[in-house]
């Protein structure tokens, strides 16, 4: 199994490292294939939605940097993790400038999906996606939205598994732990 | 709200002035012109960048007394960049003291025929503005926007009739202080064309702009594997 995590946290936020380093053990554990891309160190560009990557260059940006290691990685990958403080219920800026350039996986071509619109494929191979996110305080609002993000951008990519996991502030690490096992458990169930 | 108090249009849109997040913006705003009120616009991809743009988008929001965000749905929520502009906000909010109760409007367009599809964002955004303190004037959230393609809406024909008909409400009740009606949204969000058309007429479209490109041929083209 070949893994990409992509960690949309600052440096400066070391709350989640401890989290971070649990992930890998339990994927080192199961001996998966893992790639952790500390996002925000890397030189990433704005998607600048001129659709370049449906019509001018398939399947690659027209911006050269290192979003295109990303998309090489994760086309070929089985699962992606989005890991991200939780933003307003959302993903933080530095994790969805990753996302935002992340289009070319798909065919302009319009599909339905669940009787609503999507776009086709461009890969035969789907990636798995779980996304871990950390909340300072709780707040259902924040996690419902969450979830529902994790779950529209699963139907997006047509991931043959999705999952949204929230740590909060003070929560056993442990707890953590055996949950995102569970999660890979069933990530290897559908691959 | 009264004459003298400050409307702000953020366009959040990569495409700046050509994007179709401006043509609504501009739309709104030109209605609230009409009704007697002042109006700055900026666009957020042109100063999100630079320490010194982060400052003027900053400044202009403490100026504001009406924030009216305009901005495409990318991914199921908001583009990088207006939400690192949230992110800024926030910040910069928790800095102050007492920081003044301003006004926040949303103005979304999705490329998918649905305008439920734009729901994440919408929540999104207004949690933002619970967390920041902003009074949430409501969301005029927008399905099929690769229809208005970066036109102003007044060359767009009858095709946006209800379009315009609830931002023409949305203006009159913004600026009267009031919140976004329930009928404007309900008017915005229908749908110009049926689905089935609107679909064909998209794969269409980008089979003729990959032509151009001489791209047609290899549209599928899978270069990572």
């Amino acid at each position: 199994m070949k893994v990409i995590i992509l960690n949309g946290f600052k440096k400066e936020n070391g709350k989640m490292a401890r989290i971070h380093d649990l992930m890998l053990e339990q994927l080192k554990k199961l001996n998966w294939d893992t790639t952790s891309i500390n996002l925000e160190d890397k030189s990433i560009a704005y998607c600048l939605g001129c659709f370049g990557c449906w019509v001018q260059t398939p399947g690659e940006c027209v911006i050269k940097d290192y979003e295109t290691e990303i998309v090489k990685y994760l086309v070929q990958s089985d699962l992606v993790i989005y890991f991200t403080p939780i933003t307003f219920g959302g993903y933080s800026s530095i994790l969805k400038k990753a996302i935002d350039r992340q289009i070319s996986r798909v065919l302009p071509y319009f599909t339905k999906v669940n009787g609503e619109v999507h776009h086709l494929q461009r890969y035969e191979k789907n990636q798995s996606l779980i996304g871990i996110g950390f909340l300072e305080k709780p707040d259902n609002e924040k996690k419902e939205v969450f979830k529902t993000l994790v779950y529209r951008n699963s139907l997006n990519g047509a991931s043959p598994y999705h999952q949204a996991i929230i740590y909060e502030e003070g929560q056993d690490p442990l707890e953590f732990s055996n949950s995102f096992n569970k999660t890979l458990m069933e990530v290897e169930v559908v691959s | 709200m009264n004459k003298d108090e400050n409307i702000l249009l953020l366009v959040g849109s990569p495409k700046n002035s050509s994007s179709t997040s401006a043509s609504l913006g501009d739309y709104l705003t030109l209605r609230l012109e009409e009704l007697g009120r002042s109006i700055e616009k900026e666009y957020i991809y042109k100063l999100i960048r630079k320490d010194e743009g982060q400052k003027k988008i900053l400044s202009m929001v403490d100026n504001a007394d009406l924030i009216i965000l305009a901005f495409p749905l990318y991914v199921d929520c908001l583009p990088a960049g207006v939400i690192e502009t949230l992110e800024l906000i926030a910040n910069h909010r928790k800095s102050l003291n007492n920081p003044k109760k301003i006004g926040f409007v949303v103005l979304i367009n999705c490329g998918f025929p649905e305008a439920e599809q734009n729901n994440t964002a919408i929540a999104i955004c207004k949690i933002f503005a619970r967390e920041v303190g902003f009074e949430w004037k409501g969301a005029l959230s927008l399905g099929m926007g690769g229809a208005i393609g970066a036109i102003p809406l007044e060359e767009r024909g009858g095709m946006v009739r209800n379009l315009k008909k609830g931002y023409n409400l949305a203006a009159q009740a913004l600026a009267e202080g009031k919140y976004i009606p329930e009928e404007a949204i309900e008017l915005v969000a229908k749908r110009f064309i049926p689905i089935t058309l609107y679909t064909k007429i998209g794969n269409l479209s980008w089979n003729k702009q990959a032509k151009r490109f001489g791209a047609r041929k290899i549209i599928e083209a899978k270069p990572y594997i």
